[in-house]
């Protein structure tokens, strides 16, 4: 009797990544999420083109390009939330209305963005009690948009991407990877 | 010809998946293993003997007790090896009086199959489950009996699985 072909091994126990995951900036959670967490590193690959190709030849691959972002959809909208989905909103008495405990005012468009999150993680948790994460040594919330509806919780979808820091220990070069992925015994080691 | 196997307390080899035997015990013990948030276990409210049961309580019976009932399906998707498994956990508890006691129970149970994860041997995962508290029994049944049925889906790769994936 032969048994069916399976990719399973004795470490898949231990190397399963299960549920939805959560999202942190440093040590802090972001919020409850509904639903999973979505990373694309949005690369992308030119294979060198050349008279006479005929397909894409090994060794001519460049990454070009990366776009890392995470995406997942947020429950919450606590006044921390609003000034990391509006980065560099700030709370201002100057036309707020009357009577309002906090209006936090947008940055203007036009200037450049000084305000960004550090350390935003995506976690999740493996069968064997540990973790995997995706981090964004420097990031910025690039999109976010609410949705309401009727007996439940709010929606509110973001995208998270990551930027270059020229400052952190990791650069190396405009190249550099704007991300890690790593492997943690504990959630806040 | 062999003598019939018996098994005896103290020698299961636990935890494990290896058999549904096997997987009854692991979960019992990890029932009575867990602490809650707040600190209490399931001892606290169905009494330190233990009386955790697989199917049925045995004579004399004591209240509260919890019984254990695990239905098993395997899905073709994942060739047979990933199961959903189904534990039904029945607290019951008589006299009346013993309610918040079975509730107390259950709610031990509920916080230890919602957030289970053990891959000790194979893996053992549960998320989600369904409470009922049993409305109160009418003639012929037992008026002062009290119950808590809980239904916990469990997703189960067995150790099975592994020792396969080592002959291939």
């Amino acid at each position: 009797m032969t048994a069916p072909l399976t990719g399973f091994t004795t470490a898949f126990p231990d190397d399963v990544v299960l549920d939805s995951g959560v999202l942190y900036v440093g040590t802090t959670v972001f919020g409850a999420f509904a639903g999973g967490l979505k990373f694309d590193p949005g690369i992308t690959y030119r294979n060198i083109d050349f008279d006479g190709k005929r397909s894409p030849v090994k060794g001519l691959d460049r990454k070009t390009m990366m776009m890392p972002k995470i995406s997942g959809t947020c429950i919450q909208y606590s006044t921390t939330n609003v000034q990391q989905v509006e980065p560099g909103a700030t709370d201002t008495a100057a036309g707020e209305w009357t009577g309002a405990q906090s209006s936090y005012a947008p940055v203007a468009a036009g200037e450049l963005m000084t305000s960004y999150l550090a350390d935003v993680r995506a976690l999740w948790l493996r069968g064997n009690g540990e973790y995997v994460q995706v981090r964004f040594p420097s990031a910025m919330v690039t999109k976010y948009d609410i949705t309401s509806q009727d007996g439940a919780e709010i929606a509110i979808a973001i995208e998270v991407e990551a930027r270059l820091d020229t400052e952190w220990a990791g650069y190396d070069g405009t190249g550099t990877a704007p991300y890690r992925i790593e492997y943690l015994a504990t959630v806040n080691p | 010809m062999s003598k019939p196997k018996y098994v005896v307390p103290n020698t299961l080899q636990l935890p494990s998946t290896a058999s549904t035997v096997q997987i009854y015990a692991t979960l019992r013990n990890t029932l009575l293993a867990y602490t809650s948030s707040c600190g209490e276990r399931l001892g606290d409210f169905i009494g330190e003997q233990e009386r955790v049961y697989v199917r049925a309580v045995p004579s004399p019976v004591v209240f509260p007790y919890i019984t254990l009932l695990l239905n098993r399906t395997s899905q073709s998707a994942y060739n047979g090896y990933r199961e959903i498994a189904t534990l039904e956990v029945q607290c019951i508890g008589k006299p009346e009086s013993q309610l918040p006691l079975v509730e107390s129970a259950m709610d031990i149970v509920d916080q230890c199959l919602t957030s289970l994860t053990d891959a000790r041997s194979g893996l053992t995962v549960g998320r989600s489950r369904n409470r009922q508290t049993l409305p109160q029994f009418s003639t012929p049944a037992d008026s002062n009996v009290v119950g808590v049925v809980g239904v916990y889906d469990l997703f189960l790769w067995p150790v099975v699985l592994t020792s396969r994936a080592e002959a291939q």
